[in-house]
């Protein structure tokens, strides 16, 4: 089982966001578009490869990634059933 | 050629064109929110003969300059008129965009060179993953497979690495994309024979380890193209060859080592507050070391990134910065991060009379760049001055 902790540690490494805290992100907290992290469509490719790399987690249709990629919430839950 | 849409939900459909679109002998924009969109109003209003300007609609700024810059209203409009068919904006060596006026001619000449590097391929499927805004995409992502018969073109707005690889799997397709994909499935712990698919990719970082091991896992070919807004298409490379390789009838040099082309592929003219002709050989900002028809490309001299495709001039970033309140002087330097997908980032040095935070900065970023997350780090100095050349050096 991994927390929200820590896979918010995994995406600033991976993502390399210097600026950004684990404190800062919240769980709930939006990962793409105009509101929270902000992140964009080639951090999504880079996310699917940290969820491999990190946890063994493919993603491989975006139908699914976008209520994956929702929030940390929704990301952490998503790798802890794929891992059980 | 059958062109299918894929939808979020991963549903197919067939595109359908209406070719009894009105023509007008004004330019007309368009700026569809998706490819879907895009494509049933940009083909056949292409192939009757409208005049179309293309820009994306989330670069503000763009937008912005283009609604300030009607080219209907132009002066000298009428000698660009009367070729020109497309206008595509880029981000000038100033860090302002710059349209470049493409004519029938230009694309179709470009086209038909692009389609002898598919030979001895035997193309049944083409799968784009690029935007239509840009000319790559337009060009390799649009005209290429249009010229190309019996084939099923097959375009969705946002790919997953996985995604492309299952599209691709049925052999004999050929991926028109990026680095970031071809780096993204270099890094993916997969293996497939696509032996018989070619994958074309827009000029970009792209590193000989991150192609062997693509080349590896999928056995496949790569082909590179190198080429510009203005210039259309200059060279290709295959592999991990060193030397970009002319296209047919484009010719070459260097002047103090900066790249000078002249081909039929380059505009005639160019949108710069006004409408103001080429004169060829074009010099770009490409530093090289020529031999033969082929060079090997040494660096840029302007401060341009590339971020999701999107060419983005530092010397824009550091314009739109200093636009806020307290920041005196901005310095933006281009941080390369090989181990990235998004290998091009931003280094920020701020001059200002108070801490700026970095929500600030995203919050003014996207104003000009949509949704687009730049990453950046952010420095403070003292004092941001400018050398006797003109360059911005900050001292501590």
């Amino acid at each position: 089982m991994i927390t929200t902790d820590e896979l918010k540690s995994a995406i600033i490494e991976n993502l390399n966001l210097e600026d950004i805290s684990v404190s800062e992100i919240e769980d709930d907290m939006e990962l793409f578009g105009d509101e929270g992290l902000g992140l964009d469509s080639v951090d999504a490719i880079e996310l699917t490869l940290i969820l491999e790399k990190e946890y063994g987690v493919k993603i491989k249709d975006m139908a699914n990634a976008k209520a994956i990629f929702a929030s940390v919430k929704s990301l952490t839950q998503y790798i802890n059933e794929q891992k059980q | 050629m059958i062109l299918e849409y894929i939808h979020a939900d991963n549903t197919k459909q067939s595109i359908s064109l209406n070719y009894e679109t009105p023509i007008s002998k004004e330019w007309r924009s368009i700026s569809a929110s998706n490819k879907l969109n895009f494509i049933q109003e940009f083909l056949p209003a292409y192939s009757c003969g409208q005049k179309i300007v293309l820009f994306d609609s989330n670069h503000k700024q763009l937008l912005k300059y283009y609604e300030e810059n009607d080219i209907n209203k132009l002066e000298n409009r009428d000698k660009a008129n009367e070729q020109s068919r497309l206008l595509f904006f880029t981000s000038g060596s100033s860090g302002f965009p710059v349209g470049a006026f493409k004519t029938k001619q230009n694309l179709e000449e470009e086209v038909k060179v692009l389609k002898t590097l598919l030979d001895g391929f035997s193309i049944k499927k083409v799968v784009v993953t690029v935007p239509f805004v840009h000319i790559y995409g337009i060009l390799a992502g649009l005209l290429l497979p249009l010229s190309l018969e019996g084939v099923i073109c097959v375009v969705k707005d946002d790919f997953l690495p996985y995604e492309i690889l299952n599209e691709a799997s049925g052999g004999n397709t050929l991926v028109i994309t990026t680095p970031v994909f071809i780096k993204a499935l270099s890094k993916l712990r997969e293996e497939m024979n696509l032996a018989s698919n070619l994958f074309i990719s827009s000029t970009g970082p792209l590193d000989k380890e991150d192609i062997e091991l693509f080349q590896s896992n999928y056995k496949t070919n790569l082909l590179q193209l190198f080429g510009s807004t203005e210039t259309g298409g200059i060279a290709y490379k295959f592999g991990t060859a060193t030397k970009w390789s002319t296209l047919e009838n484009v010719s070459i040099s260097s002047l103090d080592t900066k790249l000078n082309v002249s081909s039929p592929y380059i505009s005639h003219y160019i949108l710069d507050k006004n409408i103001v002709p080429l004169t060829q050989p074009f010099q770009t900002e490409d530093i090289v070391e020529i031999e033969g028809d082929s060079f090997t490309l040494i660096g840029r001299s302007n401060k341009i990134i590339k971020i999701a495709g999107k060419r983005i001039s530092a010397l824009q970033i550091e314009a739109i910065l200093e636009t806020i309140p307290d920041i005196q002087r901005a310095l933006v330097e281009i941080v390369y991060k090989k181990e990235l997908i998004k290998s091009e980032q931003i280094r920020i040095t701020l001059q200002a009379t108070k801490k700026i935070s970095k929500h600030t900065i995203k919050k003014k970023m996207s104003e000009f760049y949509g949704v687009l997350s730049i990453p950046f780090t952010l420095h403070y100095v003292d004092t941001i001055s400018y050398s006797s050349t003109g360059k911005k050096i900050f001292l501590v």
